[in-house]
């Protein structure tokens, strides 16, 4: 098994995040500072704040920063006025990354994950629904956690099961959910006042940078009224399974646009093959968060000694 | 009351805000325009969302996707430098007229552009609800009975919902007063102002009003109005509530179509709280006819300290 899907060469600092992605010598990946134009002139598509052609991609930050990502081996960023190596890292690391891999031809899932018995349980669902917060606090049980934010696919190699690669090995978490996962913070996300998210290191990281994906869980809130709504995880499958996880891909109309609708589809159809796929529904409130984390806890021991059991 | 010109749903601008303070009605009015144009609910999935296709302005998840980076990352800031371009995208994709709910005071980014762009928008319904009731029924929104906390907020015009870690964008609300003065007093987009009560009363000739307002073919079809405003019944929301939990209720308000009867701030806030909703907002109150429906003990005609 592969180690990580591509290796980089960056003339910028990535930290720790991606730090088995890096490669002094001959990398896959090239990362500089360069001259990157404002719009693509030739472009096929492109939204608010990216263009795309057949072979490049160009994002566009508020702050003035852009990153053209070109062929799959190549990201070239341009530093808007007064922007920090830090800020430049964040979005090289998200959107950016998230192109690259499409051009590369590797389905990036917006997703965290920790590991059980060398199972990789991902959770799933839009940005605030809790999935660095439940990996991170699972970490600090018996688990291991296995990446946060993204989970990189590679449908050429998937078979009766998905192998799948951390994208990074470390967390952003808010200050509140800091309290609730025992993780340690590091610096902030970003500088500006009153931005209270932090990188943070969580507390059982020593999982691998590979795994076998044993289960997608999508996480919803609860939906019952008043106090009564417990944590519940339900498998599905078919039309619903397919389209729960045409929303759990990371920038799906990155997607859309680099690859085609075709070629997503088919890769999704892929990999609903080869996972399960379960929706989580909980409490999305803080003082009920340890409710949902203990059925997750338990669920996810209970898959993975039935899966050895087999 | 219509404070810029005519809407204009011409084929390039698709938008309606219907733009109100929290709790002021603005979800019962986009359920009766829902119901009023056939749009139904719009079900991702069996949570009682109604009509996502216009949905909320400050819809994170819509942000995130549309724009392809992570509003997480970003500050409230940078966010809002990208909520006009958002909406053009929003509207250059919609089939058919939007209702979006806002909780937004109209105002600029800090590139000097509106975060509600004119040239996509046919009007803006501006609701108000007298900020007494508001008070209430906020503070059961946000899960306690903190009158005077909400009262505090309601009078801050630096006032923010959300934003941050929170699952909405943030939206700056800049006060009770401050939110209706921005709409009123903006010139670019055609606003039509209607009093929750004066819906509670007569919900049928409001709708209406505003269908007129707003140019829809259904505004003189006066049969399927009444049926908009049957299937719009607050007690046919309760129960649909009942069944399928409401999208937009916050985790730690016990339900969100609560009470929306008038009058229950009149009832249960303290006549100091009374005293300082007045304080905070004489010269709106006066303007929309809630201040002459306040006893004169409270009222305090010879007050001084009116704000607006």
């Amino acid at each position: 098994m592969q180690h990580v899907p591509f290796t980089v060469n960056a003339d910028i600092d990535l930290g720790v995040r991606v730090a088995p992605y890096l490669s002094d010598g001959n990398a896959d990946v090239i990362i500089a500072q360069g001259e990157v134009p404002e719009n693509l002139k030739s472009k096929t598509g492109g939204g608010i704040a990216y263009d795309v052609t057949q072979t490049e991609f160009l994002l566009r930050l508020p702050n003035g920063t852009r990153y053209l990502v070109r062929n799959g081996d190549e990201i070239i960023y341009h530093r808007g006025d007064n922007v920090s190596d830090r800020d430049i890292v964040l979005f090289l690391l998200g959107s950016a990354w998230g192109a690259l891999c499409y051009q590369r031809g590797l389905l990036p899932l917006h997703a965290s994950a920790v590991t059980v018995n060398g199972r990789v349980y991902a959770f799933t669902g839009h940005s605030g629904a809790g999935k660095s917060t439940l990996s991170a606090a699972l970490a600090d049980r018996e688990a291991e956690f296995f990446t946060d934010d993204v989970l990189i696919i590679n449908p050429a190699t998937i078979s009766d099961q998905a192998i799948c690669y951390a994208g990074q090995k470390d967390l952003k978490l808010w200050k509140n959910s800091l309290k609730m996962t025992n993780a340690k913070k590091m610096g902030p996300v970003r500088d500006a006042e009153g931005f209270e998210k932090y990188f943070a290191m969580p507390a059982n990281s020593a999982s691998p940078m590979a795994g076998s994906l044993a289960a997608l869980l999508i996480l919803t809130k609860g939906k019952k009224l008043g106090e009564d709504s417990p944590a519940d995880i339900q498998k599905i499958a078919g039309g619903a399974a397919l389209k729960q996880l045409s929303s759990s891909i990371y920038r799906p109309l990155f997607a859309e646009k680099i690859w085609g609708r075709k070629k997503l589809y088919e890769a999704l159809a892929q990999l609903i093959g080869a996972i399960e796929i379960y929706q989580f529904s909980r409490p999305f409130i803080d003082d009920k968060f340890s409710d949902g984390l203990n059925f997750a806890d338990k669920w996810i021991h209970d898959n993975a000694e039935k899966a050895a059991a087999q | 009351m219509n404070m810029a010109a005519a809407p204009d749903s011409s084929a390039s601008k698709n938008i309606v805000w219907l733009a109100s303070y929290p709790k002021s009605g603005n979800t019962w009015t986009r359920i009766l325009f829902a119901n009023l144009v056939g749009q139904g609910t719009d079900n991702d999935t069996d949570d009682m969302r109604v009509n996502l296709a216009g949905s909320i302005s400050s819809h994170r998840p819509r942000f995130d996707y549309l724009t392809g980076l992570p509003s997480s990352d970003l500050t409230d800031d940078e966010i809002d430098l990208l909520r006009p371009a958002l909406y053009r995208e929003v509207n250059g994709q919609a089939q058919k007229m939007l209702h979006v709910k806002v909780h937004d005071a109209y105002h600029l980014n800090n590139a000097g552009d509106p975060i509600f762009p004119a040239d996509i928008s046919v009007g803006a319904i501006y609701i108000i609800r007298n900020p007494m009731d508001v008070a209430i029924s906020y503070a059961y929104h946000q899960g306690h009975e903190d009158f005077t906390k909400v009262v505090r907020q309601m009078g801050a015009k630096n006032n923010a919902l959300a934003g941050g870690h929170k699952s909405q964008l943030r939206q700056k609300t800049m006060g009770w007063s401050g939110h209706y003065r921005s709409w009123t007093q903006q010139t670019e987009i055609p606003t039509l102002v209607i009093r929750y009560e004066d819906m509670l009363a007569d919900t049928i000739s409001c709708l209406k009003k505003m269908a007129l307002f707003l140019g829809l073919p259904e505004a003189a079809d006066d049969a399927r109005i009444k049926q908009a405003v049957a299937q719009s019944k607050f007690e046919k929301l309760r129960e649909q509530e009942d069944e399928k939990q409401f999208i937009e209720k916050p985790e730690k308000a016990e339900r969100f179509f609560r009470s929306g009867r008038a009058g229950e701030g009149a009832e249960k806030l303290s006549e100091q709280l009374q005293r300082k909703i007045v304080e905070d907002h004489h010269g709106v109150m006066a303007e929309t006819g809630y201040l002459s429906q306040v006893p004169d003990n409270i009222s305090g005609e010879n007050s001084s300290a009116a704000n607006y």
